[in-house]
């Protein structure tokens, strides 16, 4: 699997199979945990199934299908982007968070995050094969790990399952095209994992620092890979990709579940 | 002419009462009542929920605050508990009860009760309050029996009550591992007011 080189059409699929299997999975994951979502939502969490889930999707897949400017697509994002962080903020405005503190917080988040899911998206180009689900699985394990030890058990299934479906598009994948057609996923994932850590955050007690970890796993890719790319076997960079993603998730759990033994307390089961 | 004059002249005055009086009126009945602030050292909010239909787990808020105000026909009242200071006896517990799985109390900080009751001849004050949790409100039949009011030995008027009652934490959008742990929840205060 691997080297096959994917046509015009079967990139256009993927474009569209992603949002669906994501969705999906997110949804899944989300019922299992919650039961439906209430509309107008009350809690922050059920921004994310009811608006900021089917915000990104939407931008995702048209961004995928239509071909626009470089520029208008990243505006896009970014807009997209900042909205999301706002709405899963804004339930806590003013009550425990001060608006000043709030609009800190959404560009201080919002800038970055736009900043890697345009790399990323560049660097995904160049990436092949199964190498990028694989990637996006480890970081949302690491990241349900990780929100379960802050206190948000019920954000774990919608993670594991938006990894799930990950999974689940790169099985149809190589059904039909006998590789993994990564196209377009990873901005999405990244988004959505930042949506999770955010509610981990700011609704739980998931550390700044498991936060930044966690985050900067998947743009991890694109730090390490940008200057080795094409100059590497297929092999070395999937170890880098592995590595560079890997560390960030396994320093983050590791300090989560220090933190969670360190809790002087007896044992806990609900 | 001047019956006119005189209608407006009345006009102006009702208006300029209107305005003027509301709020003095206000004022006289918030006079006529008496307030008392909640004694926070003898001011108590435990629960007991069920834990895999075996046992009773039972908790507690360490934060509350509020008022009682005594009107000549009805006694008002205004509690409030701060839910990051929910007590269970267990860190990781308490941690996890503060968190969005279940009270969520960085969106919603505090759980309020407002109500007005009538005393009835036993010393039990029958009303229906509005009860405020995790952002949902729904009204609540509550029996506050007064245990008691007089001076204290430090010269201050107290009046004291308690009561039980008891919840669905799913009417309240709480329904985090429903099963595992029981949905009715027995909640028990018992509070002094002291005079102002």
């Amino acid at each position: 699997m691997g080297h096959r080189v994917v046509t015009g059409s079967v990139q256009k699929i993927a474009v569209v199979v992603w949002p669906i299997m994501i969705g999906v999975g997110y949804w899944i994951g989300y019922l299992f945990a919650h039961g439906v979502p209430q509309w107008p939502p009350l809690v922050a969490s059920e921004w994310m199934p009811t608006v900021v889930l089917p915000a990104v999707l939407i931008v995702g897949l048209v961004c995928g299908l239509h071909q626009f400017a470089w520029w208008f697509e990243d505006a896009m994002w970014v807009v997209v982007i900042i909205i999301a962080i706002a709405i899963l903020l804004r339930p806590r405005v003013p009550q425990t968070l001060a608006l000043g503190h709030a609009v800190a917080w959404v560009v201080g988040l919002g800038l970055p995050v736009s900043l890697f899911t345009i790399v990323l998206s560049r660097v995904e180009r160049r990436l092949y094969g199964g190498t990028i689900p694989v990637v996006i699985m480890m970081v949302m394990v690491g990241a349900s790990a990780c929100l379960m030890m802050g206190g948000y058990a019920t954000l774990v299934p919608a993670t594991l399952a938006l990894g799930g479906g990950v999974v689940a598009g790169s099985l149809l994948s190589v059904c039909f095209f006998y590789t993994v057609v990564s196209c377009g996923l990873i901005r999405i994932c990244l988004v959505l994992l930042v949506g999770q850590l955010v509610l981990g955050k700011f609704y739980a007690e998931l550390p700044l620092t498991e936060m930044v970890l966690l985050g900067m796993a998947l743009p991890a890719i694109s730090v390490v890979l940008l200057p080795v790319i094409g100059q590497k076997s297929y092999w070395q960079i999937r170890f880098w990709c592995f590595l560079a993603s890997g560390i960030p998730v396994l320093v983050a759990v590791t300090i989560s579940g220090l933190k969670y033994a360190a809790t002087a307390t007896t044992s806990y089961n609900f | 002419m001047k019956q006119a004059i005189l209608v407006s002249a009345s006009a102006v005055v009702i208006t300029v009462g209107l305005v003027v009086g509301l709020p003095g009126a206000h004022s006289a009945q918030s006079i006529n009542a008496t307030k008392f602030n909640i004694d926070e050292s003898h001011a108590a909010i435990y629960f007991r929920i069920t834990h895999l239909g075996m046992s009773y787990t039972y908790g507690r808020f360490n934060e509350v605050s509020g008022s009682i105000l005594i009107g000549a026909g009805a006694t008002s009242f205004d509690l409030a508990a701060m839910t990051a200071s929910i007590d269970t006896n267990n860190g990781k517990r308490d941690k996890h009860l503060r968190n969005a799985d279940f009270f969520n109390a960085k969106q919603f900080p505090s759980i309020t009760f407002k109500g007005t009751g009538t005393q009835s001849d036993d010393d039990v004050l029958h009303m229906t309050g509005e009860l405020h949790l995790h952002g949902i409100t729904r009204s609540v039949p509550i029996h506050l029996k007064k245990m008691g009011e007089g001076k204290d030995p430090w010269g201050n008027y107290r009046i004291g009550y308690a009561t039980e009652f008891t919840i669905k934490r799913s009417d309240y959008g709480m329904d985090s591992m429903l099963g595992t742990i029981g949905d009715e929840v027995d909640i028990m205060v018992s509070f002094e007011g002291i005079r102002e």
